[in-house]
């Protein structure tokens, strides 16, 4: 019954879904959206105030009681009426099958950051029952990291016993079904454009994470990664607003999509204020406050809003994060210490020229440019590099405002096309400020394409979407922003009588060809075998057999003990991994793994530390034990006096040490 | 069924489809089984036993009655590179459970590649790689992707018959295009009657078509 509690936690994301659906609110299709994107939010503010586990127990109870009060209220058939959405029930069919598909597989991590801080982060807060920024680790960096996705990947299993992996991707594959959902929103009578855009946005992410064929597991749908789920909140949020705005309403419930993006990832934040600038824009021009002040006033608030929402939030977790953890920077041999407005400022100053490009910028900016444009070096996409990948998205931009109903719809999907593109200049101009003053890197350009799809992903469905609204032969909301009828059921008043036009057949056939384009991406580029769907068990084997075997040795160390990481030859690779089987046993930082040598040797990451060092540091930091994971020659020689046999015990395998009184280590089997 | 016809065109279009296409698989199906079933008929396909004398082995040294891995691509190559292999069972014994165990095909003067590649299923002890319909020539086996480890090979068998269900049940790849392909093609047909519905100059058309 390990899949009880994501049970509960999914049927309790359905219950606020009956609430959103009805009338006057979000409508069934943007309901799963909406649900999400409301436990992201609740949670974090629970989280800040100390009150995470109780939050979330609130939150379950909340959820079943709106539902129940709903079905109570309006009558149980006409409010399970209000569901019938094919958005809705496709989210239903898929994450109940996606829960069903993660039980039974049950993947494990295996990606470096789902160790470093996406699936650690989950773990602790299972652990702790708290943020994972005031849960103990063996160093700082977690803290500073954004909550939203560990918020959803806990809620998914804070009531079972024990953490599983499996469920942060059933968390994550929960978000990507909801956003395909709220791409279907507005074309309630179009189902030929809701299924082309569903579709596309359940593919979306092997478009994104399976570029070229090889063979390797695709991530796609086995990830923790929060650069994809970032992207494609950006395309649910402006697909939330869209949606909205179709069935006559304000956009103010798109606040809560445009918040839990700003916590996705810090370098994802400005991409929650390009949606808010997209949403603002377009309220601005093409959303008549109508007559009286009162009107003007509610208008402005809401232009207000769509920045103060990630803004606030933003804010929020900085300043709990600031507060909760002393050691609030970037881990050491990264940071440079640089402050990001000032290294923006630094950034723009030597691009535009006005000071003179020192070499690392030049450097950067040389990379970012091959990078861009190299398709077989850094694929963004299936169709290729980002150069490919932004060409086919300005492409789609420019066939929706050809198939524009009328001036208004192009100078909208114009405005929308525009905006975005300057957003997307905007993004890249983030990602050089990072790679060249913030991030600074040795050797090529590192995850260029990874950061790039964070923007990628929501633009290009920002240009479905666009295609998809053309094709609804719908006037744009030139009317006063009152309530209407539910998202997802454009009202009748808003649809021209008549036949359907050649543009729109044609918008709708894009779109349909997008849907059928992924498809035959997809059966062409994931090899059998490699993707979420039939990957065999036994390629997690190795590290189920480490974690089984490291948890073996962790159980063997009394809890509040330290215990120091030996991993010649590791990259920190290997320490991120033992520092996760090992939780909640504290793993030292311990250098963050790489060989320890009496002298410099060159090689990356390594530590020099005399024997004698090393024991003044394990004294010092209070590790009583020291997990060997592997060891060479040359170390077994220059500091095997400190273990009582020489390190002998280890043959391969990872060994556990613990400390004697007379100082030294002996080996402990389990 | 008139009436559901009538009250929800689009859903019966879209049912309409699936059921085209799930036929459409089903007879796909029937006519790789027959073919099958003749490649056996005229000797095409062939069921034999071999041993590992019968395959020219890479990075496998012998040791100890079996062999040892000394790379990370050990591949046991069939010497009759002519002859057509539709099924492979293999029965070997490992010291160390191997990660990934694949079998490759390929057409005389052809590299291997991984687009002609399956895994092995496990079927009891046994491994057993069901090639694509029809049979393939030019058969490599990688029996593990990991130096250092000691396997035997007990038995391979060619052209086992495969089970009439066999021939019906899709990949993972196949059943995902079988779930969207058929929607996508209702939504292409809604499209088309649109279209003509448009070109006939009808006003109101109802919105579900």
């Amino acid at each position: 019954m390990h899949y009880l509690d994501a049970g509960i936690s999914l049927l309790a994301l359905l219950g606020l879904c009956v609430f959103y659906a009805q009338p006057g609110r979000l409508g069934a299709a943007l309901a799963p959206l909406g649900a999400v994107c409301t436990a992201v939010l609740f949670l974090m503010v629970g989280g800040v105030l100390g009150l995470l586990l109780p939050a979330a127990f609130l939150f379950t109870a909340l959820c079943f009681t709106l539902c129940l009060f709903t079905l109570a209220r309006t009558g149980p058939k006409k409010a399970l009426r209000a569901l019938r959405s094919p958005g809705f029930i496709f989210f239903v069919g898929m994450s109940a099958l996606a829960l069903v598909w993660f039980a039974v597989k049950a993947p494990v991590f295996s990606h470096w950051d789902e160790f470093s801080f996406w699936g650690t982060a989950v773990k602790l807060m299972k652990l702790s029952g708290g943020l994972y920024t005031t849960a103990e680790t063996g160093w700082f960096w977690t803290s500073t990291e954004m909550p939203a996705l560990p918020l959803l990947s806990w809620f998914m299993q804070f009531m079972g016993a024990a953490f599983a992996p499996w469920k942060v991707y059933l968390a994550y594959a929960v978000l990507f079904f909801a956003v395909a959902s709220a791409l279907t929103a507005p074309f309630g009578k179009r189902p030929v454009v809701a299924l082309g855009l569903g579709l596309t946005g359940v593919l979306l992410p092997f478009f994104f994470l399976s570029p070229q064929r090889i063979t390797a597991l695709s991530p796609a749908y086995l990830s923790a990664y929060g650069d994809l789920p970032a992207g494609l909140l950006f395309g649910g949020a402006l697909a939330f607003y869209f949606a909205l705005r179709a069935g006559g309403q304000n956009g103010a419930f798109a606040l809560l999509p445009l918040a839990a993006l700003a916590l996705v990832k810090d370098n994802t934040f400005p991409i929650a204020l390009v949606a808010a600038a997209l949403m603002a824009a377009d309220t601005l021009f093409f959303c008549p406050a109508g007559g009286g002040v009162q009107a003007k006033v509610r208008k402005g608030l809401l232009l207000a809003g769509y920045f103060a929402a990630p803004l606030t939030v933003y804010t929020l977790w900085k300043q709990h994060a600031a507060f909760a953890n002393a050691h609030n920077t970037v881990m050491a041999g990264e940071a440079t210490g640089a402050s990001p407005f000032g290294a923006a400022a630094e950034s723009a100053a030597q691009l535009v020229g006005v000071r003179p490009r020192s070499e690392d910028f030049t450097r950067t900016l040389s990379e970012m440019w091959a990078a861009f444009t190299d398709g077989a070096f850094s694929p963004v996409s299936m169709v290729g590099s980002g150069l490919f990948t932004a060409l086919l998205v300005l492409l789609l931009f420019a066939l929706a405002i050809l198939s524009g109903k009328d001036r208004g719809a192009r100078l909208r999907a114009g405005l929308a096309a525009g905006l975005s593109t300057a957003g997307f200049l905007g993004f890249q101009f983030v990602l050089l400020t990072y790679f060249a003053f913030l991030n600074k890197y040795e050797g090529g350009l590192p995850d260029y394409e990874r950061y790039s799809v964070s923007y990628f992903a929501g633009w290009l469905v920002l240009a479905l979407l666009l295609l998809g609204l053309c094709a609804r032969e719908s006037a744009p909301a030139r009317r006063s922003a009152v309530q209407g009828p539910p998202a997802g059921q454009a009202s009748e008043a808003t649809e021209q009588k008549g036949g359907r036009t050649g543009r729109e057949l044609a918008a709708q056939g894009l779109v349909l060809l997008a849907a059928v384009g992924c498809t035959v991406l997809f059966a062409l580029r994931v090899l059998p075998g490699y993707s979420v769907l039939d990957y065999p068990d036994r390629l997690y084997d190795p590290l189920r057999r480490e974690e089984a075997k490291a948890g073996e040795l962790a159980a063997l160390v009394p809890e509040g003990e330290r215990t120091y990481y030996i991993g010649q030859g590791d990259d920190g690779f290997g320490w991120f991994r033992t520092h996760y089987y090992f939780l909640p046993r504290i793993l030292d930082y311990s250098g963050g793994g790489g060989s320890i040598r009496s002298e410099a040797a060159g090689e990356p990451g390594e530590q020099v530390l005399s024997p004698r060092e090393l024991r003044e540091y394990l004294r010092e930091n209070g590790c009583t034990y020291i997990y060997v994971g592997a060891v060479d020659d040359d170390f077994v020689e220059e500091y095997g006096t400190l273990f009582t046999d020489g390190l002998h015990a280890f043959e391969g395998e990872p060994v556990l040490y613990e400390r004697t009184d007379d100082g030294d280590y002996a080996p402990l089997s389990p | 069924m008139k009436g559901w016809r009538k009250k929800h065109p689009s859903l019966f279009l879209l049912f309409a489809c699936y059921v085209l296409c799930l036929l459409a698989a089903v007879l796909v199906g029937l006519g790789q089984f027959a073919y099958n079933r003749v490649l056996y008929q005229n000797g095409t396909l062939e069921t034999v036993r071999l041993t590992a004398a019968d395959f020219t082995l890479q990075q496998m040294e012998p040791m100890e009655g079996g062999f040892l891995t000394t790379g990370g691509d050990p591949q046991m190559i069939l010497t009759d590179t002519e002859r057509r292999v539709d099924t492979v069972r293999t029965k070997m014994r490992y010291r160390t459970e191997p990660l990934v165990e694949t079998a490759f095909y390929a057409k005389p003067g052809e590299p291997y590649s991984v687009r002609r590649m399956v895994y092995a299923q496990q079927r009891g002890q046994d491994r057993v790689y069901e090639l694509p319909a029809g049979g393939r020539q030019g058969l490599r086996i990688d029996p593990d992707s990991a130096a250092g480890n000691l396997l035997w090979v007990d038995e391979v068998i060619l052209n086992e018959r495969r089970p009439f269900y066999r021939f019906f049940i899709p990949s993972a790849t196949e059943g995902a295009v079988l779930l969207a392909g058929p929607a996508l093609l209702a939504g292409g047909i809604a499209l088309c009657r649109q279209g003509l519905g448009a070109l006939k100059g009808r006003k109101g058309v109802p919105r579900n078509d």
